[in-house]
C-alpha cells in the first residue's frame, strides 16, 4: 500500500514547484497508472516515495511505514525500476542480481529460483554472463526488472517499464503485474502508453504541472468526462 | 580574409560551420558551460577555482625553479664550448619528442574515443573538419606544456645574448608552429594505425598499455634525475650536461624540425635564420594538411567500425555463480570490482606500488655518496625504533592521503549512486565498506616499500611491530578522513570515469589536510622530545591521538553521509 498525503516538492530554493500538494491512495491489489505529460511531475513523485528524492512537504508511507522515520524498512519493501536504465557497465548480468539479492538478504533458494525464472522468461541465458556494457537497452531494462523482483517486494514502482522491452517482454511484465496484485500486492507505474493504462490499471492519475488533475479507477474519471476514450480525456485536461 | 570569404560562394558558410564545430568541441572538452553554470549562475563553491590556482601555484612553481636553475646551468655550459644553440636545440626538441610521443596516443583517444562521437557521426559534418576541430582542441592543451618548457629557455636564451625585441618575435613564431610537426605526425600515424587496428574493442588495453608507457617514462626521467649532479655543485652539472652534447646532437640530426626551429631563433637576424623558419613553418603546413587529407580519407570507416562492440554471449551456470553472501561482503565486493575493472582507477592508484619503492632503489642503491651503512647500523638495532616508526608512520600517512582511492569514493559511483541509495543497507553499513575497502587498497599499495625498506635496512623487529600498529591507525584515520571529505561534496555528474578521479579537487582538498596532519604530528612529536619525554609515551600520545582522530572523523564522517543519503542527487530534473 503506499499513501501520500499532502506532499510538495519544489527545485531552485522554490523557484520551480515540481509537485504541489498531492494526495494519493494505492491499494494493496490495485494496479495504479501514473500518467503526465513531459515535465509533469512523474518521476519526481515516484523517486521520492522510492527514497531517491527528498519531500518538503507532507507525508510518504508505504505498507503503513513512515519513510522518513524508517526508510530502510520502506525500502525492505520496495521494488523500484527506473526511467532510464542505468546499471552497473562493469559488472556481469549475474554479479549484479547476486549483488542486488545480498543487499536484499535475499535466501539462495529463494535468489535460485527467482533468477532462473527471470532469466529463461527474458531470454537472457546466454547474455547473463556478460559485462552490463554488452546489453542493449532492451537487456538492461530486463536486468533492471529482474534485480527490482528478485527480492518479492510488496510494493512494485516502476518508471516507464515497457520503454525498451520487446512485446514478449512486456507481454510478460503485465501478466507479472497483475499476478502480483492478485497476491494483494501493490503496482505503482508511470507510462505514456494509454493504451496500456486503460486496460492494465485498477486505478489511475493524472498530474500535470506538479498538480493531480484527475484520480480515480477508469469508470469514475470516464463518467466526469462524457465516457471519452481516455486519450481524448487526457489530452483535453493537460492542455488547460 | 573576410573579403575574400564573403566573394567565393559558401566559404563564409563552412568556415562558420567549422567555427561553431570548434566552439562546441572546446565548450564540452573543457567543460566551460557546466563551469560557468557551477560557478556564476549558481555562485557555488568558488573556492575551488581558488584552492585550484594554489595548489597548482605550489606545486607548478617550484618545479619551474627547478627547471629554470638547470637550463641555466645548460645555457652557461653551452657558451663555455661556444654552441650556444645547444640550449634550445635540446629544449625543442624535448618539446616536439613529447608532443610526438603523447600526441600520438591523445589524438587516438580524442578522435576515436570520445562520448560525442555518437553525436558528431550522423551529422553532415566532413571527417576532415571533425579532426581538425579535434585537433585543435589537442593542440591548445600543447601550448600550455610547452608554455612551461619552452618560455624559460626562450628568456633565458634572450636575457644572455641580450637579444632585440626581432629575437622575441621570430621564438613566439616558432613557439607557435612547435608541436605542430609532431602532433600531426602523430595524429597522421593515429588514424593510419586506427584503419587498420580496431583498438575500440580493447578500450581497457589501450588505457592499461599508455598507462605502463608513461610509468615506464616516469621512471626513467626518475632514473637521469638521479643521475645528474646535486647540491649546486656547478662544474659537475656543465660536465654532465657536455657529456650528453653528443647525444643530443646525433637525435636532433634524426629530428630536423627541431634543428630549423632552433635554428631560426638563434640565427634570427640572419639569411639562415629566416629560411629556416620559413621551412619550419612551410613543413607544419604540409603536415597538416596531410592530416586532413587523411582524416577525410580514412577518419569515418575506422570510427564506424569501432562502434561495433564485442559480446562473448558464453552462457554460464548458473548454479554456480549464484551464491549468498553478507551485504558488507557484498558491498567490499562491488567496491573491488567496479575498482580493478577500470584501468583508469587501477593505474591511478596501483603504479605507486611500484614507482615508491623503485624511487627507493635508485637513490638508496645506486648512490654512493649517501651509504646505506649507516643508515641500516642505526635501523637495524632495537634502539632506532622511535625515529623507524615516526618516519614509516608520516610516510605511510602521505602515501594514504595523496593516493586518490578513497578521496573519489562516493564520486565513483557517479549516476549510479541511486543504487546505493535505493538498498536498504544502512548508509552507515556501505561507509563502512569504503573505509575497509579503502584500508586493504592502501596496504596493497604500502606494502611492497614496507618489505622493501624491512630487506634493505634490515629494521629490527620491535620496530617493524610498533611501526606496523602505528600505520594502521594512520591509514585508516586518513582513508575515514577521505571519505568523510568525499561525501560532503561527491561529483556526481561525470560522462568519463578519468573525471571522477583525475578531475576530483577532493583529491587535493583530502593531500592538503593530510598534510596538515602530518604536519601536527611533527610538531607534536619535537615539542614532547623538547620536553625530555620518554619515547615510548610519546608513542603511545601518537597512538591514542591517532585512535581519537579515527573515532572523530567517523563520527563525522556518519553524520556527513546521513545527509548525503538524504539529499537529493541527480540534479534538478523536472519530470
Amino acid at each position: 500500500m503506499i499513501e501520500l498525503k499532502g506532499v510538495s516538492k519544489s527545485y531552485s530554493k522554490g523557484k520551480i514547484k515540481a509537485v504541489d500538494n498531492i494526495d494519493l491512495v494505492v491499494n494493496p491489489g490495485e494496479i495504479f497508472g501514473f500518467l503526465g505529460p513531459n515535465g509533469a511531475g512523474k518521476t519526481t513523485t515516484i523517486k521520492m516515495i522510492a527514497g531517491l528524492l527528498s519531500h518538503d512537504t507532507g507525508e510518504i508511507k508505504v505498507d503503513g511505514i513512515d519513510i522518513d522515520k524508517n526508510p530502510i524498512e520502506v525500502k525492505k519493501r520496495i521494488g523500484y525500476v527506473p526511467d532510464s536504465p542505468d546499471i552497473y557497465d562493469k559488472l556481469t548480468g549475474i554479479e549484479y542480481l547476486n549483488f542486488i539479492a545480498d543487499v536484499y538478504s535475499v535466501s539462495e533458494k529463494e535468489r535460485k529460483d527467482r533468477i532462473e525464472y527471470f532469466v529463461e522468461a527474458f531470454e537472457l541465458k546466454n547474455a547473463i554472463g556478460d559485462l552490463i556494457q554488452t546489453y542493449s537497452h532492451g537487456m538492461k531494462q530486463k536486468i533492471l526488472l529482474t534485480a527490482a523482483l528478485i527480492h518479492n517486494p510488496s510494493v512494485w514502482i516502476l518508471d516507464e517499464p515497457m520503454v525498451g522491452l520487446d512485446p514478449k517482454s512486456a507481454f510478460l511484465l503485465k501478466e507479472l503485474m497483475s499476478k502480483h496484485t492478485k497476491a494483494g500486492f501493490t503496482v505503482f507505474f508511470s507510462t505514456h502508453i494509454l493504451e496500456v493504462a486503460e486496460k492494465l490499471c485498477d486505478k489511475i492519475a493524472i498530474i500535470n504541472k506538479g498538480k493531480i488533475i484527475a484520480y480515480g479507477t477508469m469508470e469514475e474519471i470516464k463518467s466526469q468526462h462524457e465516457w471519452e476514450s481516455l486519450e481524448k480525456i487526457f489530452l483535453e485536461l493537460t492542455e488547460k | 580574409m573576410g573579403i575574400f570569404r564573403k566573394n567565393i560562394l559558401g566559404v563564409d558558410r563552412k568556415m562558420r560551420e567549422f567555427l561553431s564545430l570548434l566552439r562546441t568541441q572546446m565548450k564540452v572538452y573543457y567543460g566551460i558551460s557546466a563551469m560557468r553554470y557551477k560557478y556564476f549562475v549558481r555562485k557555488k563553491d568558488l573556492w575551488e577555482i581558488v584552492l585550484a590556482t594554489f595548489g597548482i601555484a605550489v606545486g607548478g612553481g617550484t618545479l619551474l625553479f627547478m627547471y629554470i636553475m638547470y637550463l641555466n646551468s645548460m645555457y652557461l655550459a653551452s657558451m663555455l664550448i661556444n654552441q650556444p644553440q645547444l640550449m634550445p636545440v635540446t629544449v625543442l626538441l624535448l618539446a616536439q619528442l613529447l608532443t610526438l610521443v603523447f600526441g600520438f596516443f591523445w589524438t587516438i583517444s580524442v578522435f576515436y574515443f570520445s562520448d560525442d562521437i555518437n553525436i558528431l557521426l550522423p551529422l553532415p559534418i566532413q571527417p576532415y573538419k571533425i579532426v581538425l576541430s579535434k585537433y585543435i582542441i589537442i593542440l591548445l592543451n600543447e601550448y600550455v606544456t610547452l608554455a612551461f618548457l619552452m618560455l624559460p629557455a626562450i628568456f633565458i636564451y634572450g636575457i644572455g645574448t641580450n637579444a632585440g625585441i626581432l629575437y622575441y618575435l621570430v621564438s613566439f613564431i616558432v613557439f607557435i608552429f612547435t608541436p605542430i610537426i609532431p602532433l600531426s605526425i602523430g595524429a597522421i600515424a593515429s588514424v593510419l594505425i586506427m584503419r587498420f587496428v580496431n583498438l575500440k574493442r580493447k578500450k581497457d588495453l589501450y588505457t592499461v598499455i599508455v598507462s605502463i608507457l608513461a610509468l615506464i617514462f616516469f621512471l626513467t626521467i626518475q632514473f637521469f634525475i638521479n643521475r645528474i649532479p646535486q647540491n649546486g655543485e656547478q662544474q659537475a652539472l656543465e660536465n654532465f650536461i657536455l657529456q650528453n652534447v653528443n647525444l643530443a646532437k646525433m637525435v636532433s640530426r634524426s629530428f630536423p624540425p627541431a634543428l630549423w626551429g632552433a635554428v631560426s631563433m638563434t640565427d634570427y637576424n640572419s639569411l639562415s635564420g629566416f629560411l629556416n623558419l620559413l621551412i619550419f613553418i612551410a613543413t607544419s603546413i604540409i603536415f597538416t594538411v596531410i592530416l586532413a587529407v587523411s582524416a577525410q580519407k580514412m577518419y569515418l570507416k575506422a570510427v564506424i567500425s569501432g562502434q561495433e562492440v564485442e559480446a562473448k554471449r558464453k552462457g554460464v551456470s548458473l548454479k554456480k555463480e549464484i551464491a549468498k553472501s553478507s551485504p558488507l561482503k557484498a558491498l567490499l565486493l562491488r567496491e573491488w570490482r567496479l575498482f580493478i575493472r577500470i584501468p583508469v582507477y587501477v593505474m591511478n592508484v596501483l603504479p605507486v606500488a611500484i614507482i615508491i619503492p623503485f624511487v627507493f632503489l635508485v637513490s638508496f642503491v645506486g648512490n654512493s655518496k649517501i651509504g646505506p651503512e649507516m643508515v641500516i647500523k642505526y635501523t637495524s638495532s632495537p634502539d632506532g625504533w622511535f625515529w623507524v616508526s615516526m618516519i614509516g608512520l608520516l610516510f605511510s600517512l602521505f602515501i594514504t592521503g595523496s593516493n586518490s582511492l578513497s578521496s573519489t569514493s562516493f564520486s565513483r559511483e557517479g549516476e549510479m549512486f541511486y543504487i546505493s541509495k535505493l538498498m536498504p543497507v544502512n548508509p552507515e553499513t556501505q561507509l563502512k565498506a569504503k573505509w575497509i575497502f579503502g584500508i586493504i587498497i592502501t596496504l596493497m599499495v604500502i606494502l611492497p616499500t614496507f618489505l622493501l625498506s624491512w630487506y634493505i635496512f634490515k629494521i629490527h623487529f620491535l620496530s617493524i611491530v610498533i611501526l606496523t600498529v602505528l600505520m594502521f591507525l594512520g591509514i585508516s584515520a586518513v582513508n575515514i578522513l577521505s571519505l568523510m571529505i568525499d561525501a560532503m561534496r561527491p561529483s556526481f555528474e561525470w560522462e568519463n570515469p578519468q573525471k571522477a578521479m583525475k578531475g576530483n579537487l577532493n583529491v587535493l582538498l583530502s593531500l592538503i589536510l593530510t598534510i596538515i596532519l602530518i604536519g601536527c604530528i611533527v610538531v607534536i612529536v619535537f615539542l614532547l622530545k623538547k620536553l625530555y619525554i620518554f619515547e615510548i609515551v610519546i608513542t603511545l600520545i601518537i597512538g591514542v591521538l591517532l585512535i581519537l582522530l579515527n573515532l572523530c572523523f567517523y563520527l563525522l564522517a556518519k553524520r556527513v553521509i546521513k545527509k548525503l543519503y538524504k539529499d537529493d542527487v541527480g540534479g534538478e530534473k523536472n519530470e
